[in-house]
């Protein structure tokens, strides 16, 4: 079946975080942060699907946003089809604050003079007329434009030559960033809230089109009935509005839109949770169809484990920030390893009911910490059922324990070094 | 939406009779009367006498039921001559008298509509130009010292009455810096570059003064209704098609927020008509608003009336056409 060895990696993360700062008292102080996403890494090759499971709030659909950077990152480095879109150098991004600080300082600057300029040589009567003063003061905002446009790839340059960073190493930024958008999309959760309600259909899928090429206004409309074709939408339906439709009608203009640029990386974020049962096997189904036909690639963000049993290649499991467990779907649905894997595995309702009834159910005790203030040591020592001592002291390791199975448990690293 | 139009016009029809009828029977109620302002030496049976010339002695239906025939038959049927210069009849039909004047009530406002609409028109429009751009960043760059200082601007516009206002912006800019005169001229006539140089002299106080209130009233809808989408999930969905952010912010989002604005600054409208009343008395600027308050300190009923109910129109009117503009603008809002 799937060979990962053998695969190219698409999708590479490393050390992600994604901390959401909190200011609190008078004078909004930063005082914590939600670590909504605390160090997660893995990859995902070429054409297959990563399942990312985790009970609500535990920083799945955070990590699925924070990867396309559709959040700035905190730390952490994103490779994506071999681009950098984080912070790989550590240094880059000190460089990086400080050029952003001091670009904002210089277009300042330089508007502030150009407009003491303007008003002296006014006062001085040097400058007199209409004419003459109008162009001094587009000079001036022309000069403020293209120093707020310069300064950044300028520190960029002179800094880095001197610390030893190379412009690569930068993450790109907002213009850069938008060239990168066509190789990876996103799919949302909720298909109402994510089509604007002023759009036509046609509207919304060929946006991103005319923003990304050069197509003409045939062509383009060629490409949206295509598109509207492969996701199974009739073509008449291009000049409605999203609430003209049924909820899967809505997910498949969402994907018909995440696929006009022919993407290779989708972030599927809970695609399926906000539709009815009947029809969350079509849109399934679709997906599968999509990504055998064009060979995508899938980050699939779930809490339905049977849903991700069914579509994913290798399954990844969050607890409360972080990656416990990453393993080839069938080796992790047969043999969990780590104990919230198989709390969670274990709450699959069962269609039998005589194993239904019959099922040996881990039942975790307490909530879930918050992520403003996560337990030391292992994030899971509250509520473990196989806790030691261990636990509360240091965070275990994320670590391969067997051919292509990860885990973060101090359990595996006792077999370990004791086998 | 014809339909829907046509049915919201008809169902006007009663409810603009009956807002006649309140209007008149609160002023009919109310203790004014026309001659309290005559000499004292004036004795009691000519004030009767003139009560009686004036038509104050018939009975209240007929004097309301003689109002209608007057306002809703004789003045358009005399607009209508006026326009198409056909003559209906034999042209011999009372109009509405006002009681100060002896003129057609009809005739005043169209006299004093120009005014009011220059000036408080204008600063109509000036306050949605200021307070759209100012409510789109305030609420993109939220809690920012653009923000502070908006919301700080936008509370004291709120708060602070343009009798104020007016008033301070006379002290500052007529009596200590002499910039602009203090008197609305409204015989002023523009013909060249210097006679509008100082008619923009004359109304900018006015319209910097209503100005102010408008915007600081609009811009705070405009920032919640930014704030309202900018969160929303499609303003993400744009981001991840690469759009720029300018595109986001003033295609998807501002298109969506002007949703609620729109209707907003519609209602606004008949305000304008109504003109500032107080405004209008600082810069003694001889509008609607100044012609309805002289009326009423002088008991001149078949004025006030009229005036009052022409804004009454308006409301309803306007209320129609915020319906109707919703329904434009927001694909999910369907009235058939």
């Amino acid at each position: 079946m799937f060979d990962a060895s053998q695969q190219r990696k698409l999708v590479s993360v490393r050390g992600l975080k994604m901390y959401f700062p909190i200011y609190t008292g008078l004078l909004r102080r930063h005082t914590g942060d939600v670590k909504a996403v605390d160090g997660v890494s893995f990859d995902i090759y070429e054409g297959e699907t990563l399942g990312l499971v985790g009970e609500s709030g535990c920083g799945k659909s955070t990590c699925g946003r924070a990867v396309l950077r559709l959040y700035e990152p905190t730390e952490g480095s994103i490779i994506i089809d071999g681009k950098e879109l984080a912070w790989d150098n550590i240094e880059a991004r000190r460089i990086s604050d400080q050029a952003d600080r001091i670009g904002r300082w210089a277009t300042w600057a330089a508007f502030l003079l150009g407009a003491a300029l303007v008003i002296w040589l006014g006062a001085t009567e040097m400058l007199t007329g209409a004419w003459p003063i109008v162009i001094a003061v587009l000079a001036v905002l022309v000069a403020t434009y293209l120093v707020s446009r310069l300064s950044r790839s300028v520190i960029y340059r002179l800094r880095g030559a001197s610390e030893g960073v190379s412009v690569d190493e930068f993450a790109p930024d907002d213009r850069a960033l938008r060239r990168i958008r066509p190789t990876m999309q996103m799919v949302f959760q909720d298909p109402q809230a994510s089509l604007n309600p002023r759009m036509t259909v046609a509207d919304i899928i060929g946006e991103p089109l005319s923003e990304h090429s050069n197509k003409t206004g045939k062509e383009r409309l060629n490409r949206i009935y295509e598109l509207m074709d492969e996701v199974g939408l009739n073509r008449d339906f291009a000049n409605r509005y999203p609430h003209e439709f049924s909820g899967g009608q809505r997910q498949r203009i969402g994907i018909a839109r995440a696929l006009a640029l022919n993407p290779k990386f989708i972030v599927c974020d809970e695609p399926i949770a906000a539709l009815d049962v009947s029809i969350q096997a079509q849109v399934v189904n679709l997906l599968e169809d999509l990504q055998t036909e064009l060979g995508l690639t899938y980050l699939f963000i779930s809490h339905d484990l049977s849903m991700v049993r069914h579509i994913a290649d290798r399954v990844a499991v969050m607890y409360l920030g972080k990656i416990v467990e990453l393993a080839p779907r069938d080796g992790l649905y047969e043999d969990p390893h780590h104990p919230y894997t198989k709390a969670l595995l274990s709450a699959v309702p069962e269609p039998d009911p005589v194993s239904h009834d019959e099922a040996n159910r881990v039942i975790l005790q307490g909530d879930v910490p918050s992520p403003s203030n996560p337990p030391k040591g292992c994030n899971f020592c509250t509520r473990c059922p196989s806790v030691m001592d261990i636990c509360h002291q240091i965070d275990p390791e994320f670590r391969e324990v067997s051919a292509g199975r990860f885990v973060a448990c101090h359990l595996f690293n006792d077999t370990q070094t004791a086998g | 939406m014809l339909t829907f139009t046509l049915r919201r016009l008809l169902l006007a029809i009663p409810t603009l009779l009956f807002i006649s009828l309140i209007i008149f029977l609160i002023l009919d109620l109310a203790p004014s009367d026309p001659t309290a302002s005559l000499p004292l030496t004036i004795p009691p049976e000519v004030r009767a006498e003139i009560r009686a010339s004036l038509g104050l002695d018939e009975p209240m239906v007929v004097r309301f039921a003689l109002w209608l025939q007057q306002f809703f038959i004789n003045e358009p049927l005399n607009l209508l001559e006026q326009w198409t210069g056909l003559s209906f009849g034999d042209g011999d039909r009372t109009r509405v008298i006002s009681w100060q004047t002896r003129s057609p009530v009809v005739d005043i406002i169209a006299q004093r509509m120009p005014q009011t609409l220059w000036v408080v028109g204008t600063s109509y429009v000036v306050g949605i130009l200021i307070a759209v751009p100012i409510g789109v960043i305030s609420a993109y760059r939220q809690y920012s010292w653009f923000d502070q200082i908006g919301t700080f601007v936008s509370m004291l516009g709120f708060s602070v009455p343009t009798f104020f206002t007016g008033v301070l912006f006379i002290v500052i800019f007529s009596v200590q810096l002499g910039w602009f005169p203090s008197v609305y001229d409204t015989t002023h006539v523009v013909t060249d570059w210097a006679s509008f140089v100082v008619q923009l002299k004359q109304i900018i106080m006015p319209v910097m003064v209503l100005g102010l209130y408008n915007a600081s009233q609009i811009s705070r809808f405009m920032r919640a209704s930014m704030l309202d989408n900018l969160n929303q999930d499609y303003v993400r969905t744009a981001r991840a098609k690469g759009m720029t952010e300018r595109v986001v912010v003033l295609i998807h989002v501002l298109r969506n927020s002007m949703i609620p604005v729109v209707t907003v600054i519609a209602l606004g409208v008949p305000q304008v008509f109504g003109g500032a009343i107080i405004t209008e008395q600082v810069f003694k600027v001889n509008g609607l608003g100044q012609l309805l308050i002289v009326a009423i300190q002088s008991g001149d009923i078949p004025t006030v009336q009229t005036l009052t109910f022409i804004f009454a129109v308006l409301i309803v009117l306007f209320n129609l056409i915020a319906d109707v503009l919703y329904g434009v603008l927001d694909p999910r809002i369907r009235y058939d």
